[in-house]
């Protein structure tokens, strides 16, 4: 069966994005890591994951580790990141990268967003 | 789907999702402060503690050894209420206000009514921000006042602000710093909140998680 991972320095982004994770796939075991770094460490058991990232957590933010996980023949439809960050910066490298990119939610309605998102990026990279 | 968690993991976790909402809200904030300084901006990780005021006040022992200070002060009420600090030496202050006027603009040298107003709307830009995020994350009301400004020597912006009353008392105490890279500048903004008035954020906090 196919896993979930998800990155964030967080523990309560992590208890939210795993929230809504679930609403898409209810019994989609997920994995949580705290550091990007943490990730590619474990890469060699989570290569058939499909990865959510946030951008700033250290050691290793967001971007750098998608580098690491394209070099590493992850494909870029197994990756996204999902991030508070909204500046037009970092969109414009992930369209470069072809990674999707998730806004975190503020407003109820944005969690609603959130989630169709997350179910369309399951879907379309199944 | 709640969890059983002791006393201190659920602060722990509290304070956590406070940190994430102020990256939230001022993630909002950098951008509007990006374009108008069109510089980029880092944010920092918010620091958060539950702390005695008096060693909140610690940071200020810089302060004492400048000869003026700026201090800008806001305060917000309602589901939760507290108060914001903006807070730099006149030196940073200058450094952050140029780096804020557009490359073109004159350099500031002296801190004057019009950089009182920059300062003013960069608390408002901020705070308002961070009340924007968690009000809306934990569906709370709260207002926030307008800012006000003090600006002259340290001691005698003590002697006036009842920021220091209850010195003794535990304050929810949050640390926030950004950087503008092209300009070298930081500001730091800091939020004080009072015990009783965390402990409804904290419940509210716990309810969003679903740990309670």
């Amino acid at each position: 069966m196919k896993r979930v991972v998800i990155a964030d320095d967080s523990v309560s982004a992590r208890l939210l994005l795993k929230q809504m994770i679930l609403e898409c796939l209810p019994d989609i075991p997920i994995l949580e890591f705290k550091s990007g770094e943490a990730v590619t460490k474990n890469l060699a058991e989570i290569k058939d994951c499909w990865f959510l990232l946030d951008m700033n957590m250290a050691p290793l933010n967001g971007l750098d580790t998608i580098k690491l996980l394209l070099d590493e023949d992850i494909p870029p439809h197994h990756i996204a990141m999902v991030t508070a960050n909204k500046s037009k910066e970092l969109k414009n490298k992930l369209k470069t990268l072809d990674i999707l990119c998730i806004n975190k939610a503020i407003e109820p309605h944005e969690s609603e967003q959130c989630v169709a998102k997350l179910d369309d990026f399951f879907k379309l990279s199944k | 789907m709640g969890q059983i968690m002791n006393q201190s993991e659920n602060t722990d976790i509290s304070l956590d999702f406070l940190a994430e909402s102020l990256n939230l809200g001022l993630g909002h904030v950098i951008d509007e402060l990006s374009e108008i300084s069109e510089s980029r901006i880092e944010l920092h990780v918010p620091e958060i503690n539950l702390i005695p005021k008096t060693e909140a006040l610690g940071f200020t022992k810089e302060l004492r050894a400048e000869s003026k200070a700026i201090f800008v002060k806001q305060q917000f009420a309602g589901d939760i209420e507290g108060e914001a600090l903006l807070f730099f030496s006149e030196d940073e202050s200058l450094k952050l206000l140029n780096g804020l006027l557009p490359d073109s603009d004159a350099t500031l040298t002296n801190f004057a009514d019009v950089e009182e107003e920059m300062l003013l709307d960069i608390t408002n830009v901020a705070v308002t921000g961070v009340i924007y995020a968690l009000s809306s994350i934990l569906e709370l009301s709260i207002a926030t006042e307008l800012p006000k400004c003090e600006y002259g020597r340290f001691d005698e912006i003590e002697g006036q602000s009842n920021l220091f009353d209850d010195a003794e008392e535990m304050i929810l105490f949050i640390t926030i710093s950004f950087t503008l890279v092209s300009k070298d500048a930081k500001a730091v903004l800091l939020f004080f909140q009072h015990k009783n008035s965390f402990s409804k954020l904290h419940k509210s906090i716990l309810q969003k998680l679903k740990l309670q």
